[in-house]
C-alpha cells in the first residue's frame, strides 16, 4: 500500500494520475476532511490511496496559540487519519505544506531584503536591497515550517518503520505576466505590491528545500526534488508547467508522478 | 573711547564667566540658525555624538534615521543596537578625514572602499569594526552591506535638514597603498596591524580645515539647503601614537580641531559651531563633569551640554515636556505576514518567535 497525503501541491499529481477524478484546485476547498484514504487507480503505483487535507480544516494546527500561550493540540482528525495507515505499508508520500517560502518571498516587500545563499548562483546581491545574514532568513523559514515538520514528525512517531518521502514543491515561476493572470491567494497584492525578483525568490526556495532536507533527514524522511525537466537554466519552473503563481500544473504533476513510480 | 566699550557683556570674562554660575553661562548666544521641532537632524561623529541622538529621543524629538534594522532582524531576535547610535550604521567616525571619505563613497565621488578581514569564520569591515560587531556571513555579504550602507548615507545627506558632526581626534591610521582612513588602527578592534600597510597620520590644522570645506561641499552637493553643525568632543584621546604624553597629545588634537572649526565656521552662514568641548573641558568648569578617570563625561555633564544644545537651537520647541514623544517609527511591516495569514491553510506565522539559529 502506498499512501499519498497532501494539500494543494498534491492536486496536480492526482490530476495527472486520475484525469477523470474531478480533483482540482478550485474544488479543493470543498474537499471532505473526514479521516480516511481514498483508493486511486494509478498505473505504476499499485495500491495507491490518497487523502487531500483541505484548507481551513484545522488539521494543520498541531500547535496553537491561545492568549499568547503555546499549546500542543494536534487535531483529532489528523491523529485518526494516521491510524488509517496500515502497518506494513510500502510508503507514505507527503505533499504537506509547500507554500511557506512563497508566503514570505513572492510579494515585493516595502523593505526589500536580499541575502547570500552559499549554495546559490553567486550573483551579486540586489542594489538597494538590505543584505541580511542568512540565519535571519533561516529563522523566518523555520518558523513557517514548524507545522509541516510537526505533522511529518507525528507520522514518523506513529509509524516508525514506514518509508516516508516528502515531495518538495515546484520552484518559483519566472513569468510575472502569467503569475499576475492567476495570483491565487495573493490577489490584488500581486499587482499593487509587485513581485520579488526571481533571483531572490530562487534563493528563498533553495534555502527552504535545504532546511527541509536537513530537518527531515534525522527523522528518516527523504525529500524528492522537483523534476529537472520542468526547470529552466535558472532553476525556475518553465512556463509550460506552471499553474497559478505558485503551483505546478497537470503536466508538471505527470513528471512528479513519473518520479514517484521510480521510487525504491 | 575704544572698541571694547561697544562689546556686550558676553565679551568680557569677568561679566560673562567670573560672575556667572557655570550652569547659567550662555556660550552660544544667538545662533546663526535655529531648528524647527520637525527638522530632520542627522548625527555622526565620535562616541560623544551618540548622546545627541539619545537626548533628542528623550526630548520627544525624532532623530533622522536613514538606516535601520530590518523587521526580519527584529523578528529573529537579533542584536540590532548597531543601528541605534547614529543616523546610519557607520559607528563612530572620529576624524574629519574618515568622514570625508565616507561621504565621497556615498556620493560616488570615489569607489567603495574594500577592506575586510576574516576572523573566526566571520568577515569584518575594517571601516566599521565596531559598528557591525558581529561581522558578516562572508565577503559577498560584507560588500553588499557596504554598498547598501553607502546608499543609506547618500539618502541621509540628501534628505536631512541638518547634519551634526562631532569631531573626535586628529590622530588617524590609513592604508599606505589605497590611502583610505580607518576609524581605529587595525588590530585594536578587528584584524591585525601590518606596519608596512597601516600608517599613522596626525591631521594638521590645514588638513582638518580642508576636510571641513570638502565635507561641506559634499553636503551641499547632496542637498543645497542642508545645514551643518560642528562640535568637538570633550572626551580626551584614550591613547596616542604621536610620541608625547597622552594629555599633551589630546590637547594638541582638540586644539587643532577647535581651531579649524573656528576658522571654517565664519566662512559659511549654513554652518555653526556648538561648544560641547568648552562646556565640559574648559578649566573654568573645574572638571566638574569628568568621571573618576578624568576622561569620560558624567551624565550630568552630558545633560548640561544637551540642555544648552536644545535651548540654543530649538528654544521652547524642545523644552522637556513641550510635546509628547512621538511614537517610535515602526519598521515597515513585512507584507509577508499578511500573506501568511491569507495562506493560513498551509503557512502559519504562528512560529515567528521560534528561536533564531545563531551564526
Amino acid at each position: 500500500m502506498i499512501y499519498l497525503l497532501g494539500m494543494s501541491h498534491a492536486i496536480s499529481v492526482l490530476r495527472a494520475l486520475t484525469p477523470d477524478s474531478g480533483i482540482s484546485h478550485q474544488a479543493w476547498a470543498g474537499h471532505s476532511a473526514a479521516p480516511g484514504f481514498t483508493p486511486v487507480d494509478a498505473p505504476g503505483l499499485p495500491g495507491l490511496r490518497q487523502h487531500l487535507i483541505p484548507p481551513n480544516s484545522g488539521w494543520r494546527a498541531v500547535i496553537q496559540m491561545n492568549n499568547g500561550q503555546r499549546t500542543v493540540a494536534a487535531s483529532p482528525g489528523y491523529v485518526e487519519l494516521l491510524d488509517h495507515i496500515e502497518s506494513g505499508a510500502a510508503r507514505l508520500i507527503s505533499f504537506l505544506g509547500g507554500n511557506e517560502h512563497s508566503s514570505v518571498s513572492l510579494l515585493a516587500d516595502a523593505r526589500p531584503c536580499d541575502f547570500v545563499w552559499p549554495r546559490g548562483s553567486g550573483a551579486p546581491l540586489r542594489e538597494g536591497f538590505q543584505p541580511l545574514p542568512v540565519a535571519v532568513i533561516e529563522a523566518q523559514l523555520l518558523g513557517l515550517l514548524q507545522q509541516t515538520l510537526a505533522q511529518l514528525m507525528m507520522i514518523r512517531i506513529r509509524h516508525p518503520q514506514l518509508a516516508i518521502t516528502h515531495v518538495l514543491p515546484p520552484p518559483p515561476h519566472a513569468n510575472e505576466d502569467r503569475m499576475r493572470a492567476w495570483p491565487e491567494v495573493f490577489g490584488q497584492l500581486l499587482a499593487t505590491q509587485g513581485i520579488t525578483p526571481l533571483d531572490i525568490r530562487m534563493k528563498y526556495y533553495g534555502l527552504y528545500c535545504e532546511l527541509l532536507r536537513a530537518q527531515l533527514a534525522p527523522l528518516g524522511i527523504s525529500c524528492l526534488d522537483a523534476p529537472a525537466a520542468a526547470c529552466d537554466a535558472r532553476g525556475a519552473l518553465r512556463d509550460e508547467y506552471t499553474l497559478g503563481c505558485t503551483h505546478g500544473n497537470e503536466a508538471y504533476g505527470a513528471l512528479v508522478a513519473e518520479q514517484l513510480r521510480t521510487l525504491n | 573711547m575704544h572698541p571694547y566699550q561697544q562689546q556686550p557683556d558676553r565679551a568680557f570674562w569677568r561679566r560673562a564667566v567670573s560672575d556667572t554660575a557655570w550652569r547659567d553661562i550662555d556660550l552660544v548666544g544667538t545662533p546663526k540658525f535655529r531648528l524647527a521641532r520637525d527638522a530632520s537632524v542627522a548625527t555622526a561623529g565620535s562616541c560623544f555624538a551618540q548622546h545627541i541622538t539619545r537626548h533628542m529621543r528623550k526630548r520627544g524629538l525624532q532623530p533622522f534615521v536613514a538606516e535601520q534594522a530590518h523587521p526580519l532582524q527584529l523578528a529573529a531576535g537579533r542584536d540590532v543596537k548597531d543601528y541605534d547610535s547614529f543616523s546610519a550604521r557607520y559607528g563612530n567616525v572620529y576624524s574629519s578625514r574618515q568622514m570625508v571619505e565616507l561621504l565621497e563613497q556615498a556620493l560616488g565621488e570615489r569607489p567603495p572602499i574594500d577592506d575586510y578581514v576574516e576572523q573566526d569564520g566571520r568577515v569584518y569591515d575594517l571601516l566599521r569594526p565596531n559598528a557591525v560587531a558581529d561581522g558578516f556571513d562572508n565577503l559577498a555579504h560584507a560588500r553588499a552591506d557596504r554598498r547598501y550602507h553607502l546608499g543609506r548615507v547618500r539618502h541621509m545627506l540628501q534628505a536631512c535638514d541638518v547634519f551634526v558632526f562631532t569631531l573626535g581626534l586628529t590622530e588617524t591610521w590609513f592604508h599606505a597603498e589605497a590611502g583610505h582612513t580607518y576609524p581605529v588602527c587595525p588590530g585594536t578592534a578587528k584584524g591585525d596591524w601590518d606596519p608596512a600597510l597601516h600608517k599613522f597620520r596626525n591631521l594638521t590644522h590645514a588638513d582638518v580645515l580642508a576636510d571641513l570645506r570638502r565635507l561641506r561641499a559634499l553636503q551641499l552637493q547632496a542637498n543645497p539647503a542642508g545645514r551643518l553643525i560642528l562640535t568637538v568632543s570633550p572626551v580626551p584621546l584614550v591613547a596616542t601614537h604621536a610620541g608625547q604624553h597622552v594629555l599633551l597629545a589630546s590637547s594638541h588634537s582638540k586644539a587643532t580641531l577647535r581651531s579649524a572649526c573656528g576658522e571654517f565656521v565664519p566662512e559659511d552662514d549654513g554652518v555653526l559651531y556648538f561648544p560641547s568641548f568648552e562646556i565640559v573641558s574648559h578649566v573654568a568648569s573645574f572638571g566638574q563633569y569628568l568621571q573618576g578617570d578624568l576622561r569620560e563625561v558624567t551624565e550630568r555633564g552630558v545633560s548640561h551640554v544637551m540642555g544648552c544644545f536644545f535651548d540654543a537651537l530649538y528654544g521652547e520647541a524642545a523644552a522637556p515636556g513641550a510635546a509628547p514623544a512621538p511614537e517610535a517609527v515602526a519598521p515597515a511591516a513585512a507584507p509577508a505576514i499578511d500573506v501568511a495569514r491569507l495562506l493560513n491553510a498551509e503557512c502559519e506565522e504562528l512560529f515567528n518567535d521560534v528561536a533564531a539559529p545563531r551564526r
